[in-house]
């Protein structure tokens, strides 16, 4: 109830009672009510004319990098006696220093600024107004506003430096980059031998070769590199991810994704993201740093959801080029396996990079012999998943998240070199 | 707000009403526990029920000036109550003692100007005469008239 309102009734009742009782005692009494409520009335603003402007010292910072928002108010209308000053900040900034929340008198003309630090989590958050609350100073008249306001923080997610990623989709693009096309041309990895054609460089000749079948010269031809499509998929489900205790895989796949994409787009390879929580969020391929910002700027905008429509994965394949690489980064569950299958059956090469839930979840669970029973068995069951998926052709990386992702999955992801590969170690799972 | 409480309970309970008294006696510790923890609605709901036990006291011919004091008490820890809800908003940069300052110096005179005004009203009592006191509905009503004028000017 407002207070003029309180007042209001208050003086209603005693002068209602003191003209029903015709008691003179009583109508003295709402006299300080009246009193009180003319004083505020007399000197409360009707209207507020605030100039507000925002200056934020950076508009991107990485998570646990403090900002400072200042904000300069003039105001261009009456006196005001008390005008209380609310920026709202969103839940997952904390404020290091300063406030955003002030009282202050300001007189007609006057400026007043204010500012306040902050940091805080992955997110991304636009200040687009600021509450001001003018007053008396008796707090009867209140005007109210929602000043409009510009600025926006962005806190993109830590980008882990993966120096390459080995993968071998069956199509690629027309353009050179780093991955195996299979197709002989230039190129540094041994691909085939063909009869010499003229214009072949002479350190192209297979010596050995022409040697042993003398009607001809033969020449080494090697494996092009060109750059691909590669689909980044981003499981954003909360039932996978999210546990008690406001614990989130999610943040850890955030991290892998974003460490994806940079890679992959330093190739110059043409990358595409989808997000899948609540909705489906798609981004369509693209080449270069605009697409980098873009998708990172997702990235830091990605939330958690549940689906009502789809329980288990559902990618609608027109969503990307035929044959091209998909990545997804997902906690997985059984019900996964068959989407995926599916796509893998369609064509389209999967690298799957699986950041553990049970290791993840029971890092914070007490190791009572129940819950390490527990743990057991959906270990199990997850290991048969994983081995069913790489029977199906899916390449699978199980990613034990207490271990940064550059340092777990990057080994497995990174291209061995020439050599081992023709020897048939390391690099693939 | 505790003297709001304590002077009808007093008065209460010297007009015979030794329960009701009683009450609103112990009510005085619990008040001024809710207000310690910042809860918004019981200084109001305080006002109204020192208001209601007030005007009761004076149908039942209680001094006015008790039923005064106690209404001026529970409007000025009603207002600081309230006060306290919006200072909680300033930083340290904004100087809250001077608002604190500046806030006593608009209340203490209105509540002093409003006790004088109802001591006057309850000390002179003057026998007007229809002529005269039609005389001072005219007034009155021009004033009011002035007063809204002036306010908008103000504004």
């Amino acid at each position: 109830m407002s207070r003029t309102l309180t007042l209001g009734l208050l003086i209603f009742f005693l002068v209602t009672l003191g003209l029903a009782t015709f008691n003179g005692s009583l109508l003295v009494l709402a006299i300080p009510f009246i009193f009180y409520l003319l004083i505020g009335l007399w000197r409360g603003p009707e209207t507020v004319k605030l100039e507000i402007q925002r200056h934020i010292s950076k508009e991107r910072v990485v998570p646990g990098e403090a900002f400072t928002v200042t904000v300069q108010i003039t105001n261009q209308g009456v006196d005001i006696e008390e005008l209380a000053i609310s920026d709202p900040v969103p839940p997952f900034l904390d404020i290091t220093e300063g406030s955003p929340t002030h009282l202050v008198v300001l007189k007609r003309g006057k400026t007043y600024t204010f500012a306040y630090t902050a940091s805080g989590k992955r997110g991304f958050f636009q200040f687009n107004h600021l509450n001001a609350r003018a007053s008396d100073r008796l707090g009867i008249v209140i005007a109210r506003e929602s000043l409009a306001t510009h600025g926006q923080i962005l806190i993109l997610p830590p980008v882990p430096r993966i120096k390459r990623i080995a993968i071998r989709p069956r199509v690629t693009r027309v353009y050179s980059g780093t991955i195996p096309a299979r197709q002989g041309g230039p190129g540094t990895d041994f691909f085939n031998v063909r009869e010499y054609q003229p214009g072949d460089p002479t350190r192209a000749i297979n010596w050995r070769a022409s040697a042993r079948h003398t009607q001809a010269i033969y020449s080494n031809e090697f494996e092009q590199e060109r750059v691909a499509d590669v689909g980044i998929i981003l499981d954003g489900r909360s039932h996978l991810t999210e546990f008690r205790n406001n614990h989130s895989l999610f943040e850890h796949s955030v991290i892998a994704a974003a460490a994806l994409i940079n890679t992959f787009i330093n190739s110059g390879n043409r990358v595409g993201l989808l997000i899948y929580g609540k909705y489906i969020n798609w981004h369509v391929p693209g080449y270069g740093k605009q697409q980098r910002e873009r998708l990172m700027q997702a990235l830091a905008r990605a939330e958690t959801g549940d689906s009502q429509a789809f329980a288990s994965i559902t990618i609608p394949p027109q969503m990307f080029p035929s044959q091209s690489q998909l990545v997804l980064i997902s906690p997985l569950q059984n019900d996964d396996l068959e989407p995926l299958i599916k796509m893998r059956a369609g064509g389209y090469p999967i690298l799957a990079i699986s950041p553990d839930p049970i290791a993840f979840e029971t890092s914070f669970l007490p190791a009572t012999p129940n819950i390490q029973l527990a743990a057991r068995i959906q270990r199990i069951q997850r290991q048969v998943l994983l081995q069913r998926m790489q029977h199906g052709g899916i390449q699978v990386i199980d990613w034990d998240i207490s271990r940064p992702f550059e340092q777990a999955a990057g080994p497995l992801l990174s291209r061995p070199p020439a050599f081992m590969r023709a020897i048939n170690i390391g690099g693939q799972s | 707000m505790g003297i709001g409480l304590i002077l009808p309970a007093f008065g209460l309970y010297s007009a015979g009403y030794i329960l009701p008294g009683l009450v609103l006696a112990l009510l005085t510790p619990l008040s001024l526990y809710t207000v310690k923890r910042n809860w918004a609605w019981p200084p109001a709901a305080a006002l109204a029920l020192i208001t209601i036990s007030s005007a009761f006291l004076i149908i039942k011919g209680t001094s006015p000036l008790l039923a005064l004091a106690a209404i001026l008490g529970s409007l000025a820890a009603w207002d600081l109550s309230d006060f306290q809800t919006r200072l909680n908003l300033a930083h340290r940069d904004d100087d809250p003692v001077s608002l604190e300052r500046t806030h006593l110096l608009r209340l203490l005179p209105t509540l002093l100007a409003g006790f004088l005004l109802s001591w006057a009203a309850l000390t002179f009592h003057f026998t007007l005469n229809f002529d005269r006191l039609i005389l001072l509905i005219i007034l009155g009503i021009a004033g009011l008239g002035l007063l809204i004028s002036f306010l908008r000017q103000v504004d």
